[in-house]
């Protein structure tokens, strides 16, 4: 699926979490994330879950619903649309949590109408994208973080080779080893798994 | 990862200026043309496509975790479900005890204050003809009407003394009640049955009970025992 530029694809509210997940905008990110965890802390507590287990399945959910965006797979309708998707991403997988856990005595609370069909990712995109992050956290310090400030922070290049005191040139030629180093280890990685 | 090969520098800059949407128009359009006649091109943006995303998961996944350590504890307080007037009423309750308890002061009525948060109870559909006299009991209990819930519970107990559920939740409405004994008796009970799932739960409510009945030395193992997010918290105080 071709991405869209994000002048096309993006709701002109630049208060929302699909502008800021675009730029990583982590003022916004924040304030959504903290806003909408009692919500979702509520319904797992209500649930029988645990303080721990909200945080655990609230961040799963957050990321879903991030990456879900970032792949054109939901639509902004509006501010309160979002945190509905997200309280649903909550809902299904903490139901899902119960059925397997073989929760007794639970009274659950009546579902409500499904408003979103939430597009979930396929076991095969699942498992790449955790390989992925496994490798990128074992790159070494310096790849990690000038992956990180050019494509999380979004930061130039300029800035990226002032931090290091490289120049603009030796910045671009870094960024790119450093993705080939990346990308290697997880190429090794499929090679061991393919014997 | 289907691709072998390095891909060479241009050819990334020029995959990765497309994905982020730099491209102009013209050049956006010429790429998509190459796209969609060369599927090996195609396999490697979807590679790199993969790739920043998971780089930037991979960082949004520790910006996350470190935002719970900056929620205020007052915004996670659970509440009941039955509307603000029920919740104000049970928080009047709560007022009222914690302003007895500071009155006479004593480490572990102190303690119990601070760390006791009653147990919120379980969502109530009403609609289970079996369940239905335990649900109203439920929502009795949710709107702090605690001795309505016990005669109802304890009630229902006798025919099914070995139900671990409503002896958690008898506990629980005793130990609102701050009747230390009757609490720690079921609570006791709860945690006797390997299989409960309130057994956790049960291990810090008891490790409280005990603490309120002034028993601080024989609440420690029951409150390290449990897995509640406070329990470092509490039993640094009580060691002090």
């Amino acid at each position: 699926m071709i991405d869209k530029k994000v002048s096309e694809s993006s709701p002109a509210d630049p208060g929302s979490l699909v502008m800021a997940s675009w730029f990583n905008d982590e003022t916004t990110i924040k304030e959504i994330y903290m806003e909408n965890y009692p919500a979702a802390k509520k319904y797992i507590l209500l649930n029988r879950g645990t303080q721990e287990q909200a945080e655990d399945i609230y961040q799963e959910a957050f990321i879903a619903m991030w990456r879900n965006i970032r792949l054109n797979r939901f639509e902004s309708r509006n501010e309160n649309s979002l945190k509905s998707y997200l309280l649903q991403i909550v809902k299904n997988k903490w139901i899902d949590h119960l059925r397997s856990a073989q929760y007794r005595n639970t009274v659950l609370l009546n579902e409500s109408d499904v408003e979103y069909n939430i597009e979930l990712p396929s076991p095969e995109e699942q498992e790449k994208i955790l390989l992925i992050k496994e490798h990128f956290k074992n790159l070494g310090d310096t790849c990690r973080e000038v992956l990180q400030r050019f494509y999380y922070s979004k930061e130039s290049l300029k800035t990226i080779a002032n931090v290091f005191d490289w120049t603009e040139a030796t910045a671009r030629n870094n960024k790119y080893r450093c993705i080939e180093r990346l990308r290697k280890s997880l190429q090794q990685n499929q090679y061991l798994g393919d014997r | 990862m289907e691709i072998d090969n390095q891909i060479p520098q241009e050819q990334f800059e020029e995959i990765e200026r497309f994905l982020q949407g730099r491209m102009s128009a013209e050049e956006e359009a010429h790429f998509s043309q190459t796209l969609s006649a060369n599927s090996d091109l195609r396999k490697q943006v979807e590679e790199i496509r993969l790739i920043l995303l998971g780089i930037e998961e991979s960082v949004l996944e520790e910006k996350l975790h470190e935002y719970h350590h900056h929620i205020p504890a007052a915004s996670v307080r659970p509440l009941y479900r039955s509307g603000w007037l029920a919740a104000a009423a049970v928080i009047g309750v709560l007022i009222v005890g914690a302003w007895w308890f500071l009155q006479s002061a004593p480490a572990n009525k102190r303690l119990f204050t601070e760390y006791f948060h009653p147990e919120p109870g379980l969502a109530t559909s009403m609609g289970s003809v079996d369940n239905y006299a335990f649900e109203r009991a439920m929502v009795d209990y949710k709107t702090g009407d605690f001795n309505a819930a016990l005669k109802a519970w304890n009630q229902l107990q006798d025919g099914n003394p070995a139900n671990d559920t409503l002896d958690y939740f008898i506990g629980s409405a005793y130990l609102a009640l701050k009747k230390g004994d009757s609490a720690i008796i079921h609570f006791r009970k709860v945690i006797a049955n390997d299989q409960s799932v309130f057994r956790d739960d049960a291990n810090w409510y008891l490790g409280l009970s005990l603490l309120l009945n002034n028993k601080m030395a024989e609440a420690v193992p029951y409150i390290e025992q449990s897995s509640h997010n406070e329990k470092e918290s509490l039993l640094s105080k009580i060691k002090q």
